[in-house]
């Protein structure tokens, strides 16, 4: 593996099926070690991005490259909807993965054990409900033991139980230093597991940092002054300020980059206003991802 | 080449598990079966006149080779089904992002059908070794064996179906359409002859096959015994069975099949699943 480059590059990656764009200029870095959330709404090219990256779909412009050698054992992934070969065994069915990997000798009924599935080795594909078969398809990736896993929605269809261990199991692949990139239309659950965030909207990257980068930086700002008419005009073409929104008798803002609550004060002051409030809106997460995709910020 | 073995282990493990694969090879087998054996008990009341002299050698291999190169339609679908169902499915994709690459997607399935044509094989020489054993009377059980080109011949014809019909369902990603589409084709074949010039057909994809095992001389072999006209069809037997058009209808062929197997890796190189 070659240092200082990402594990994972995607350049300018284009991809339609038919008229709908699924992916528009999409670009990410995942580094080793990092968890990559691929956070959107249903149909943003979460799923497209993912098999991009597998190189199972084929984009019509743009570029992955990896900086792995042995992709094969080296990489595990399971895409949703989870499909198998449904008149085969889930040992069967793993045989398969496993000599495709050429992890022959790979331990099936422990691999099913890390997903709770070890009783059902010998029952076919097709008598698994949706949540078994998520599992199953999460014990697939993980067959080989691979340092990199590309997770499509692993937790869909889970009870929450279930849910519950997957994270916990992908905490501890985490852990053990695997690369992990997800994505998910749980936003708590992104929260829990990711260290990078990529959001899409449409098939185009609306953010992509650190988690903190990606949603600390759309924290709002409630300002309120005894003049709001004065607040309104100082603050209407104010450059300190990416967003504004008026709510009720007070001034929502989202800053510009750089810019402290301090230099929002220091401005009204100069400008003849006295804020009587600065406020910093603890807006939920789902709330910060829905302004995130109102405002379309292209990073 | 440990690679490969495995590639054709998991694609027989996937074929066994396909109900459609198991149901067109059984088929096959039985209607081979029934046909061969009904054939050989079949009596004709006229004098001098027998069918035993299909089932003697050497005759026996182009009497079978060419039930069995017809009957392999069978099989044919059956492959069509497999890939089909990986498309239906959605299993290709699964394989993909297991590690396998899209080349060794179309070799393996290639690999399966190379398999599958020698286990035809066998089963040609194995009841055509046993017929002619039984049939064939003691004296004249020599020449036991023909030319290595009946066998050749029944593998390459065999094969080039398989690739044929895997092709069209690697194209059209559609099991149902897929067997519409080959059926059609393997139904205009006989015909082709009829509207082209003889020059021009041999050369036409299921032509060349179907010239690999051309079809026997029925009534020469029939009359082989009559006191009469066995004397004016003797000319038949001694003739080889073969026309010389047999290299060129296998160069044809293998090289069809060659451009199948191209053909195959050039759809799925540029498809995204």
């Amino acid at each position: 593996m070659e240092l200082d480059s990402p594990l994972i590059r995607i350049s300018h990656v284009y991809k339609s099926y038919g008229a709908v764009k699924a992916l528009k200029n999409f670009s990410l870095k995942v580094n080793q070690g990092e968890v990559v959330g691929i956070l959107g709404p249903n149909g943003s090219g979460k799923t497209s991005a993912l098999s991009v990256m597998l190189g199972v779909t084929i984009p019509e412009d743009g570029e992955v490259t990896w900086s792995i050698s042995n992709k094969r054992s080296e990489v595990g992934a399971m895409l949703s909807p989870v499909r198998f070969y449904p008149n085969l065994s889930l040992r069967e069915n793993l045989s398969i993965v496993a000599k495709l990997k050429d992890e022959a000798s790979c331990n099936i009924s422990s691999v099913l054990s890390l997903v709770n599935l070890e009783d059902r080795i010998k029952n076919k594909f097709s008598s698994l409900t949706p949540g078994l078969r998520q599992r199953f398809g999460l014990a697939a990736a993980l067959v080989g033991n691979p340092s990199v896993l590309l997770l499509d929605e692993p937790t869909n269809a889970l009870d929450p139980e279930a849910a519950v261990e997957v994270r916990v199991l992908i905490q501890r692949l985490h852990a053990e230093g695997k690369t992990i990139v997800m994505t998910s239309n749980i936003l708590a659950e992104i929260d829990q597991l990711c260290s990078h965030v990529a959001v899409l909207k449409r098939g185009r990257r609306v953010a992509f940092g650190t988690k903190e980068d990606v949603f600390w930086s759309q924290e709002r700002y409630l300002l309120a002054s005894s003049n709001t008419a004065a607040l309104l005009s100082v603050f209407g073409q104010c450059t300190l300020l990416k967003a504004s929104e008026l709510v009720g008798e007070t001034l929502a803002v989202t800053l510009a980059d750089g810019v402290a609550p301090e230099d929002v004060n220091r401005f009204a002051f100069e400008n003849g206003v006295t804020l009587s409030r600065i406020e910093l809106q603890h807006a939920s997460f789902e709330a910060k991802f829905i302004n995130l995709m109102k405002e379309e910020v292209l990073k | 080449m440990r690679r490969w073995f495995h590639l054709v282990g998991v694609e027989w493990l996937k074929a066994r598990s396909l109900y459609g694969f198991g149901i067109t090879i059984t088929a096959q087998l039985v209607v081979f079966l029934v046909l061969i054996f009904v054939g050989a008990n079949f009596d004709v009341h006229l004098q001098g006149v027998s069918v035993r002299p299909f089932f003697e050698f050497p005759h026996v291999w182009e009497t079978f080779a060419w039930v069995l190169g017809w009957l392999n339609f069978f099989t044919a679908i059956g492959f069509i089904v497999i890939v089909g169902s990986e498309f239906g499915e959605k299993t290709f994709l699964f394989q993909l992002v297991s590690g396998l690459t899209r080349i060794e997607l179309v070799v393996s399935k290639i690999l399966l059908a190379f398999v599958i044509s020698i286990a035809w094989f066998l089963v040609l020489l194995t009841l055509g070794f046993a017929f002619g054993l039984y049939f064939s009377p003691s004296d004249s059980l020599l020449p036991l064996l023909p030319g290595l080109q009946v066998f050749s011949a029944f593998f390459l014809r065999t094969f080039s179906l398989l690739l044929v019909a895997m092709l069209i369902a690697f194209i059209l990603r559609n099991t149902a359409v897929s067997i519409l589409v080959f059926v059609v084709l393997f139904s205009l074949a006989p015909v082709v002859p009829s509207i082209i010039p003889e020059a021009i057909s041999w050369m036409m994809p299921f032509q060349a096959m179907q010239n690999l095992t051309p079809t026997p001389d029925f009534f020469g072999l029939a009359v082989l015994n009559h006191p009469e006209l066995s004397a004016l069809k003797r000319s038949i037997t001694l003739a080889p069975p073969y026309s010389t058009s047999l290299w060129l209808s296998s160069i044809a062929t293998f090289v069809y099949s060659c451009a199948y197997m191209i053909a195959m890796v050039a759809t799925v190189r540029r498809r995204s699943f």
